[in-house]
């Protein structure tokens, strides 16, 4: 038996790194994602350009408009003549803010009167115009306070397992999760797809492989390719870009092994349904995009309706999400783990067993 | 080139895609549920965080405030007295932060003075981390306020901001998360479909019984092209239709416009995936690429979800060459504000260049000989 199944996972392995093509598609976009993720992801907004209308033409606004340049956030700022051209500024997406300082503002001032500056923002891309919106207007009513005043913080705010908010904790160990995913997903759903494609399934039917025996070939592979993957990109977090991981690795691997196994399940769930790799490529994105979408990683999983609530607890991934970023940032707990770990091992079972179901009916 | 040769090109392409269900799924079943899922899925509005609430004071000012935080939508708070309680629940990912309302919090107040709140969260989510921070506050702003606390201590303030967002005034961000769906909608029928007709060919060996024929490279392509751009035509059609009718998002451009942006992109999208699937000559090989070089780049780097000018400047040479950059730009503009002319025509001209540039190349690597 041991034989029959070392064959297979051979012949697996050789199909898939035969090809040169092949080999760099496995080994090349798991580190580039990884760095375009990594970098690319930043819900900071910097170098805003921003618009000012000014129709004051004193001290104070002009005071107030040297604020705004000398704020490390806002970059590129336009003097803009009259409401078209403010109009336009926005319109043509010149910039997401623009500032209007009405004509009596320097005289309001000095008076002490009450006077009103008009922050318009660009709703097309709301969640960075609230933030320039965020900044602005802390400029503007720092404005008048005198630079000594000590005013008491009404709240002390302490970020645990990433001090500073660095993106980065977040994405790389979401990102361990996600890549081992979609290839564990993606190459045996391809490997059966093409073997029906070019008839060689057959081949393998009249073979004397078991049902186990398929089953444990088809996964193996997937698995190797999927650990050195994992491997490299845990690495490439802990190494290049300074992540700190606080778990335990040994368990770590271990949930990565069992994580693995779901995915692998799905992906030969997929193939039992499919006649051609462009259907199991299909059958991926349609798997995959949803995982992705319900896993928390977008937007925490209470945030969803509930009929998607419902549906991400057969998503593999939102469980294995919470293991990655515990056991990198917040040194998890066995119990912690396990209580993540129970959901997908019982994926696993599903989706192996349909798959197994599936192998056996078509050998009979 | 020979109009029959192409037509008859169209035709048995046309066949292949009827018959494979599977296409017609991709053309049309896939739009609808990446629109699902982005109208539902995806939020960048939160409310009800869960929250630890921990009552180290018993004061009426601290019972007050703790009831601000309890009965307000953006948590949803379990309380208790001693933050040991909830130590663990952070760490286990059951709550995202916890509020420490301190001992002597109300006295203090009464002597007006303000002893500070303590706000722990889970760094470990930056992005709900930042909301907690924003929300915390905004919960005890407005609490300060109603119970005039440390009213006399406020400095005066003549000054005050009056903020308006434009296009989108009730901040859904469903309304331009739906039109950049539709962009990567776009890249995926484009790109991925075609990326898998050529190299197909190749892997099954029909390409030879292609190439024994006496069509060339330009019928070839065109043959291919066509029946793909009315399919992406037509699932344009019904994705926007399902995101105008059903979503509710408001239209404020032009139907033309909004067709002839389709359409130039499809032409970027169609060559980039006859491109690749010309040069890969494999399903597999193909189907990896195209997700990396449109899918993933329309995701992350084309400005619908993280912002550009953000970015390092590496990668903000790179967003200039990804044409869903360019369409979102349009479609945002088309959806929210209307034709604005000076967003729209240099776009398309943009993905008009992008789109000549794929096509050629994808002419000039197509080989008509076996190796």
């Amino acid at each position: 038996m041991w034989n029959r199944i070392r064959t297979l996972i051979i012949k697996e392995l050789r199909i898939l790194l035969r090809d040169k093509k092949t080999r760099i598609i496995i080994m090349v976009p798991p580190i580039m994602q990884l760095f375009l993720f990594t970098f690319a992801c930043t819900l900071e907004v910097k170098n805003i350009s921003l618009g000012i209308l000014n129709y004051d033409s004193g001290y104070e606004s002009r005071e107030l408009i040297r604020r705004f340049e000398y704020s490390p956030y806002f970059k590129k700022i336009t003097f803009l003549k009259n409401l078209e051209e403010r109009q336009d500024f926005l319109d043509s997406q010149k910039g997401i803010i623009t500032l209007t300082i009405p004509n009596d503002f320097s005289r309001c001032i000095g008076n002490g009167d009450q006077t009103k500056i008009q922050l318009l923002t660009d709703g097309r891309k709301s969640s960075s115009s609230q933030i320039a919106s965020g900044y602005a207007s802390s400029i503007i009513s720092t404005y008048l306070q005198p630079e000594n005043a000590i005013q008491a913080e009404p709240m002390r705010v302490r970020n645990w397992f990433n001090p500073n908010l660095d993106y980065r904790y977040f994405t790389l160990p979401s990102l361990v999760g996600i890549l081992c995913m979609i290839m564990g997903i993606m190459i045996p759903a391809l490997s059966i797809a093409r073997e029906r494609e070019f008839n060689t399934y057959d081949q393998i039917l009249v073979s004397p492989l078991s049902t186990l025996e398929l089953l444990i070939g088809k996964t193996v592979p997937s698995l190797i390719i999927g650990l050195f993957q994992a491997t490299l990109m845990i690495c490439a977090a802990v190494f290049i870009f300074r992540i700190p991981f606080t778990g335990n690795l040994f368990l770590f691997y271990l949930s990565i092994i069992i994580f693995m196994i779901s995915v692998i399940g799905i992906g030969l769930f997929i193939s039992s349904l499919c006649r051609t790799q462009q259907q199991a490529i299909l059958g991926v994105f349609v798997v995959c995009v949803p995982a992705v979408l319900l896993s928390g990683y977008a937007t925490p999983v209470e945030n969803m309706p509930q009929c998607f609530q419902y549906l991400s607890t057969v998503d593999p991934l939102r469980f294995f999400l919470v293991i990655s970023r515990g056991v990198f940032l917040k040194s998890m707990t066995f119990s912690n783990i396990m209580e993540n770990l129970i959901p997908i091992i019982g994926i696993a079972f599903f989706t192996l067993g349909f798959a197994g179901w599936f192998f056996k009916k078509k050998l009979d | 080139m020979k109009f029959s040769h192409i037509r008859a090109l169209v035709e048995k392409e046309f066949y292949q895609i009827i018959r494979d269900p599977s296409s017609i799924l991709i053309a049309f079943v896939l739009p609808i549920m990446l629109i699902i899922l982005f109208a539902y899925a995806i939020s960048l509005d939160i409310s009800k965080i869960k929250i630890g609430l921990v009552l180290e004071d018993d004061s009426n000012y601290a019972q007050t405030l703790a009831g601000a935080y309890i009965s307000n939508s953006y948590f949803d708070a379990k309380v208790a007295r001693d933050r040991r309680a909830f130590e663990s629940d952070l760490v286990s990912g059951h709550i995202r932060g916890i509020i420490i309302i301190p001992r002597d919090f109300g006295k203090t107040l009464e002597q007006d003075k303000l002893k500070s709140m303590e706000v722990i969260t889970d760094g470990s989510e930056p992005n709900t981390a930042n909301f907690i921070q924003n929300y915390a506050l905004a919960v005890w702003n407005n609490w300060s306020s109603q119970q005039s606390v440390l009213s006399g201590r406020q400095p005066a303030d003549n000054l005050s901001v009056e903020s308006r967002i434009w296009y989108n005034p009730e901040l859904e961000s469903r309304h331009f998360l739906l039109p950049a769906a539709l962009a990567l909608i776009m890249t995926l029928i484009g790109s991925l479909l075609t990326g898998l007709v050529v190299s197909r060919e190749w892997e099954r060996g029909t390409m030879e019984a292609l190439l024994s024929t006496t069509i060339t490279r330009g019928e070839f392509l065109l043959g291919k092209l066509i029946p793909y751009f009315f399919l992406g035509v037509l699932s344009i059609i019904l994705s926007s239709c399902i995101i105008i009718w059903v979503f509710q998002t408001p239209f404020r451009g032009s139907v033309l416009s909004l067709m002839i942006c389709g359409s130039v992109f499809l032409f970027t999208a169609l060559g980039m995936g006859l491109l690749i699937s010309t040069l890969a000559k494999n399903q597999f090989v193909a189907c990896q690429v195209t997700f990396i070089t449109a899918f993933m780049p329309t995701l992350l780097l084309s400005g619908f979800i993280f912002e550009i000018n953000s970015m390092p400047l590496v990668l903000r040479m790179i967003t200039h060459i990804i044409p869903a950059k360019y369409l979102i730009a349009c479609l945002q503009s088309i959806f929210m504000v209307g034709d604005v002319m000076a967003i729209l025509i240099p776009n398309i001209c943009y993905m008009a260049i992008v789109a000549a540039i794929f096509l050629t190349l994808t002419l000039a690597k197509t080989r008509t000989r076996l190796e």
